[in-house]
């Protein structure tokens, strides 16, 4: 079980998170949706370990451990791909470096090749390999579909499918809610600096007849 | 596989399975491919399939077997008990619709022999 309780988050005096709590079984994939600038990456970097500067607590089993894909690039450019992922390996123990490096060379990306001649798409999906492939326990992905051809989204939808798993659970923001309805458990809603209830997929489409992305709409924009 | 959205993925993954079934192209007693390679075929989360196949199991349309799997029933007899079932329930269905525009049943009966 992973989760949130009462996480609250400013900007000085903007208040970006007033009071998160969830609470998320493992072998899912939920979503988190809001609009742009609803806090969704704020919330990601606290639950990732990453921004330590809040109230409220991040809770976690023993043998959670989380990676997280962020949107912007944390790794030096002169880095190579090869020294990035064994870079990352040195604090993910449990990571899956010869799949990372065979997925890698199956797009034609050089392990040689500096972080800083990949394009932007390219880039994106290597660190989405280092964190479907970490081995953690919880991976993060703040918007893992955004800017991406076609080939790359379809690819990175198979794997998250292929590699969900009874110990595993993954939390994706994002605003392509099409793309990622057919493969998410249920989703909660970031608006005001708080979380929805918890929406199940199934449920949802069950009992209004709306699709997730319909759903989403009408509760996003609802004035309180 | 191409899905409608404002209809749940499991009803449209079963009425998928029950249409290669009752079709005979997934014959009686004929292994159905398992869960993890169904979710990458369907690009579908793979708890979604697990809940349609327990739906068809519980239909008692597959059956599993702890070693080698899941399969289509043997039972050519319910299946087909299950079909003609399913086929009425569709045409029923069709036939609510039509009554809805006022057509009669023997006006009904004519439109379907109509080429």
């Amino acid at each position: 079980m992973f989760g949130g309780k009462n996480i609250q988050k400013r900007y000085g005096a903007r208040e970006v998170l007033r009071d998160v709590t969830f609470a998320i079984e493992t072998n899912k994939i939920v979503g988190v949706f809001g609009l742009n600038g609803a806090g969704k990456t704020t919330l990601l970097r606290i639950l990732s370990g990453l921004d330590g500067y809040y109230k409220g607590t991040v809770y976690k089993t023993d043998f959670e451990d989380v990676a997280y894909m962020a949107v912007e690039n944390m790794y030096p450019p002169e880095m190579t791909v090869k020294g990035l992922i064994e870079f990352c390996a040195t604090f993910m123990p449990k990571q899956d470096t010869a799949k990372i490096m065979e997925q890698i060379q199956e797009q034609g990306i050089k392990p040689k090749s500096f972080l800083r001649n990949l394009s932007s798409g390219m880039r994106q999906y290597v660190k989405f390999l280092l964190t479907v492939y970490s081995g953690a326990s919880v991976c993060l992905f703040d918007e893992p579909l955004t800017n991406l051809d076609v080939n790359m989204r379809e690819r990175i939808i198979q794997t998250l499918i292929s590699e969900i798993n009874e110990e595993r659970l993954f939390i994706v923001t994002t605003h392509e809610i099409k793309e990622i309805e057919r493969i998410i458990d249920g989703f909660y809603v970031l608006k005001n600096g708080t979380f929805s209830p918890y929406y199940e997929c199934e449920q949802i489409v069950d009992e209004t007849g709306a699709s997730v992305e319909e759903f989403y709409k009408e509760k996003v924009n609802a004035k309180e | 596989m191409d899905f409608k959205s404002n209809q749940t993925i499991v009803s449209q993954i079963i009425t998928y399975m029950k249409k290669q079934i009752f079709s005979g192209k997934l014959p009686p007693g004929h292994k159905i491919a398992p869960i993890r390679e169904f979710a990458a075929f369907c690009a579908v989360n793979p708890n979604t399939i697990t809940k349609a196949y327990a739906a068809l199991e519980e239909e008692k349309l597959i059956y599993t077997d702890s070693t080698l799997g899941k399969f289509v029933t043997p039972n050519v007899v319910y299946l087909r008990a299950k079909r003609l079932e399913y086929l009425r329930g569709e045409v029923q269905k069709f036939r609510c619709e039509l009554t809805e525009c006022g057509v009669s049943e023997e006006e009904f009966i004519k439109l379907i022999k109509e080429k």
